[in-house]
């Protein structure tokens, strides 16, 4: 029997003691990495995101097929809302347009985020009854939803996200204007207001944008 | 279409043809169209180029169609976020300029239309200018923008 006298701290030790320490950095960034939240996703010019998402307060609609339209009803997907008046010939039309391209730009991204909803909500409901509606907001996209209600409840909701909205007269009693804001709000499926769009609008960069905010509300909501 | 209706038409192709004929070194237009709406729609949306290539500015002072009740020129501002509509009462194409009309921008307001219009169908718009001619044009009615660039593979 013999014994070599070859230390075993230097032949296996010391990488065993490396392995050790390179484990213990490891760890400590992997543990950094998945406690500390993502970074904020990076959104085109015309997007802000809300930090943190402003909460809704219950308000009560009526869609376009005369069903009841409530806080609920954007619990659980995202929708993309936009205020605006049937009689409406340049920006609601053209809003419509882009937004039925955002739709398909979102449908056709890698790794399809969920569809979220489109709604469309009047803010002249003297005209805009959910038949007119149905008449004018499916011919865009028929998943298109158009919703109407009581001035005082359409109030109800537009205070709360900062939509405002102003009568013109014309000459023709029924002719008037609405100016009203031109930007679409995103909400998340919590109900809270999430993003804001401003035009100009581009529907690539939309459906991009729908995307990060989505992943990023996914990584950290789980 | 009725025999007479088919005769409007014609004549109205005949005075679009010479007025073209006579305004072709005047005023220049280009691209005309209406945006697509559902058939329920009061109120409607045209666009198009206008080149001046003379030396003098020439003004447009109105509009009319004999297919709506009302033609007015707006301008689709956004100023603070709130998108508002601007009449504009007379509009100036400069000498050698252009101007364009184009949706979230000027347009033409076409109101209360007297038949139901479907794509593909022409809107003729008369345009009062400052010369004291009037140009008249034609509109063909197509989807927006928007759908033509999302349908972009209907190209190949």
């Amino acid at each position: 029997m013999h014994i070599h006298s070859k230390s075993p701290g230097n032949g296996k030790g010391l990488p065993l003691w490396l392995a050790a320490i390179a484990a213990l950095i490891g760890g400590i960034f992997t543990a950094n990495y998945m406690l500390v939240p993502p970074a904020a996703p990076t959104l085109s010019q015309s997007t802000t995101q809300l930090v943190p998402p402003r909460e809704l307060q219950a308000f009560e609609l009526s869609d376009h097929h005369g069903t009841v339209f409530d806080l609920e009803r954007l619990r659980g997907h995202w929708s993309f809302l936009f205020f605006g008046y049937t009689h409406c010939p340049d920006i609601c039309p053209t809003t419509l347009s882009t937004l039925n391209a955002v739709a398909h730009n979102i449908a056709a991204l890698p790794n399809t985020p969920t569809a979220p909803q489109f709604i469309f909500i009047s803010i002249d409901p003297a005209r805009d009854t959910p038949e007119q509606l149905a008449k004018f907001v499916p011919f865009f996209n028929p998943l298109f939803l158009g919703v109407t209600g009581t001035q005082a409840a359409i109030d109800a909701l537009t205070k709360q996200l900062s939509v405002v909205y102003f009568k013109v007269e014309a000459e023709r009693p029924d002719g008037y204007l609405m100016d009203h804001s031109a930007a679409l709000l995103l909400i998340d499926p919590q109900g809270r207001l999430h993003a804001l769009m401003s035009p100009p609008f581009d529907p690539a960069s939309m459906a991009q944008d729908f995307q990060k905010l989505t992943q990023y509300y996914e990584t950290t909501h789980e | 279409m009725n025999r007479r209706s088919l005769f409007a038409l014609a004549f109205a192709l005949c005075c679009s043809l010479s007025a073209a004929i006579a305004q072709a070194d005047v005023l220049n237009v280009s691209n005309a169209w209406v945006r697509e709406a559902p058939p329920t729609s009061q109120v409607l949306a045209a666009y198009l180029q206008i080149d001046n290539p003379g030396t003098q500015d020439i003004a447009i002072n109105g509009a009319s169609s004999p297919q709506f009740e009302t033609v007015e020129i707006h301008r689709t501002e956004i100023v603070d976020g709130v998108a508002r509509m601007i009449a504009q009462e007379q509009l100036v194409i400069p000498a050698g300029g252009s101007v364009t009309f184009e949706p979230g921008g000027l347009h033409f307001m076409l109101i209360q239309s007297l038949k139901p219009l479907q794509r593909g169908d022409h809107v003729m718009i008369q345009l009062r200018l400052s010369t004291g001619d009037n140009l008249q044009v034609h509109a063909e009615v197509r989807p927006g923008m928007d759908a033509e660039m999302d349908h972009s593979h209907h190209h190949n």
